[in-house]
């Protein structure tokens, strides 16, 4: 039976100073769910989000920091040659914020 | 005398197991109802106090590796301990893998059993065998599912069946047919219902639960009484596999126009924050029409997670880059946060209900895997250790039963085999498994599974 992921998932995140907290993942397809963080564009952490709805990224050198929430989103379980997913991804569940020290 | 559940049955031929079979067997399989439907129908039980549970199983098809879940050993070397860290649990000493941080908040509401082997076979299909009838066997001896053997002890509760599988039965798993999930010689009566659509779908509806199109409840009934008709008339030469016919017949039928049934497996009847709760995919899905299911009557809900093991992210972890190739990606992305989720909203929502106490979860596999990855990233098939387990019920959470050596590869303390797990689920349901007894096949009175219960799971 072909695995099903009803709906997309949608996320209200909100900034406090350096703290980013998540509300309840509407049409939550389970999977994981994890914070995407990067700094002056560059990808720096990855840190899971289900278990804690905020986190507080702890790089505190100068920089823009943006944050947004991310689900992996199932396709199919092919992957390349270098054992990287070739359909499914992560995908964007939340508007990104972002902050500057 | 007789236990169904916690009362104590007068038998008519006296008090001994060996009475028992000598006398009750007969009764039993001549009238072809379930024991309890008789005993009930006699005035000689009373469901409410004999304080019968229920159960859902989850199996995890595929099966995932002692080492990367339920049993890490973080001391082992980088061959061994894989790639995955160990988090602390709401239980003093007890670890499981960091990919289920929800389930190591509810701890101390489960008891895993880490010293889990068997010794026929390494194809899933032994495991599963082992696992759903506490048996290994072949085509000349087909053993039944363990829901089958609980509808055949009890019966159905109201017009839903006794015994369910969701979304649908294990289909190809390499090795042949034999997957344990079905009724065997207890008949057609007894074969699980399932589901055979997948609950995560939209537009999801039970195909079996709908009249056909052009054809009104009115004219389904009419059809009802002319098969009737015809089945009476069949009824004077053949006996016992007409009664079975008739009792799958007249499910079927009540299934077809139970309003009971109707709202049961109705998911759109259920909050949409509850339905994220478990999850918007296939399994989560099942794991709430489980509990539907449970609390509208059905006894025994067995969840696959996953029908198959190829061409799909699944436990099968060989990373063997074809067909099979799950490796630690899968596990991390998917499969251990989809089980985490889903798996501990279960637990939860059964306890916010007060059904926690009536209902045993159980958690079942094929096998281990290797303690040693392979040359590709993965690990392949290993019956000689692996972990299960159970909550609810009366089973004692936060506890470890059994243990493995240092890399995972065999017992070494409490050994368990797969007859025991099954021993202990009927035990949690509160069969009395020396004076409850089944018609076998030629209706000689067997005992539901070989084997005792795990003492240490109950308080």
């Amino acid at each position: 039976m072909e695995q099903k992921f009803d709906g997309t998932p949608r996320a209200e995140v909100q900034l406090t100073g350096r703290k980013v907290t998540r509300g309840t993942v509407k049409d939550d397809w389970g999977l994981l769910i994890r914070w995407l963080i990067r700094k002056n564009g560059e990808e720096v952490a990855t840190p899971p989000a289900r278990a804690n709805d905020s986190y507080e990224h702890p790089d505190t050198t100068a920089g823009t920091y943006t944050i947004v929430l991310q689900s992996w989103k199932y396709v199919s379980y092919v992957k390349d040659a270098k054992g990287e997913f070739t359909a499914s991804q992560f995908v964007d569940i939340s508007d990104v914020v972002s902050y500057s020290i | 005398m007789l236990n169904i559940g916690s009362e104590k049955l007068p038998l008519c031929s006296g008090p001994s197991r060996r009475s028992f079979l000598t006398a009750g067997a007969a009764g039993i399989a001549s009238l072809g109802l379930p024991l309890f439907e008789k005993l009930k129908a006699a005035g000689s039980v009373d469901e409410k106090k004999a304080k019968i549970k229920n159960c859902i199983t989850i199996f995890l098809v595929g099966s995932p590796g002692q080492l990367d879940t339920w049993d890490m050993k973080p001391d082992a070397p980088e061959n061994v301990r894989g790639k995955f860290k160990p988090t602390k649990t709401n239980v003093t000493g007890v670890q499981i893998c960091e990919h289920f941080p929800l389930m190591a908040k509810m701890m101390d509401k489960v008891a895993l059993i880490r010293s889990l082997h068997h010794k026929t076979g390494a194809t899933h299909e032994n495991g599963q065998r082992w696992m759903m009838t506490g048996h290994d066997f072949n085509a000349d001896s087909v053993k039944p599912h363990i829901g089958s053997v609980v509808s055949r002890v009890f019966g159905p509760k109201g017009d839903l069946p006794a015994n369910v599988i969701l979304p649908g039965p294990i289909g190809n798993t390499g090795a042949g047919p034999l997957h344990g999930q079905t009724a065997g010689y207890l008949g057609s009566a007894h074969e699980p219902f399932f589901l055979n659509d997948d609950p995560a779908k939209n537009n999801f509806k039970v195909t079996d639960l709908e009249v056909p199109a052009g054809e009104s409840a009115s004219r389904l009934d009419n059809r009802k009484r002319l098969l009737e008709q015809v089945d009476d008339m069949q009824r004077r030469t053949e006996t016992k596999s007409t009664t079975m016919h008739d009792a799958a017949y007249q499910r079927a039928f009540r299934l077809l126009t139970s309003t009971e049934a109707k709202r049961a497996f109705n998911l759109g009847e259920e909050k949409n924050t509850v339905r994220d709760r478990y999850g918007r995919n296939t399994f989560g899905q099942s794991c709430l029409m489980a509990r539907r299911l449970i609390e509208s009557g059905v006894r025994f809900v067995t969840v696959n997670h996953f029908d198959t093991v190829f061409n799909l992210s699944c436990w099968d972890m060989h990373a063997d880059g074809g067909g099979l190739n799950n490796t630690y990606l899968d596990y991390e992305r998917m499969l251990c946060p989809q089980f985490d989720w889903a798996y501990t909203a279960l637990l939860q929502d059964l306890q916010d209900r007060g059904m926690l106490e009536d209902t045993v979860v159980a958690v079942l596999s094929e096998f281990g895997r290797t303690p040693q990855v392979n040359g590709r990233g993965g690990r392949d098939h290993y019956p000689a250790a692996w972990t299960n387990f159970l909550a609810g019920g009366n089973i004692k959470g936060g506890q470890v039963i059994g243990a493995t050596d240092k890399i995972g590869s065999r017992p070494i303390d409490s050994p368990v085999e797969p007859p025991q797990i099954l021993a202990s689920i009927y035990h949690a349901m509160g069969i009395n498994l020396d004076t409850t007894m089944m018609p076998g096949p030629g209706d000689r009175p067997v005992r539901l599974v070989e084997a005792e219960p795990i003492r240490q799971l109950f308080s």
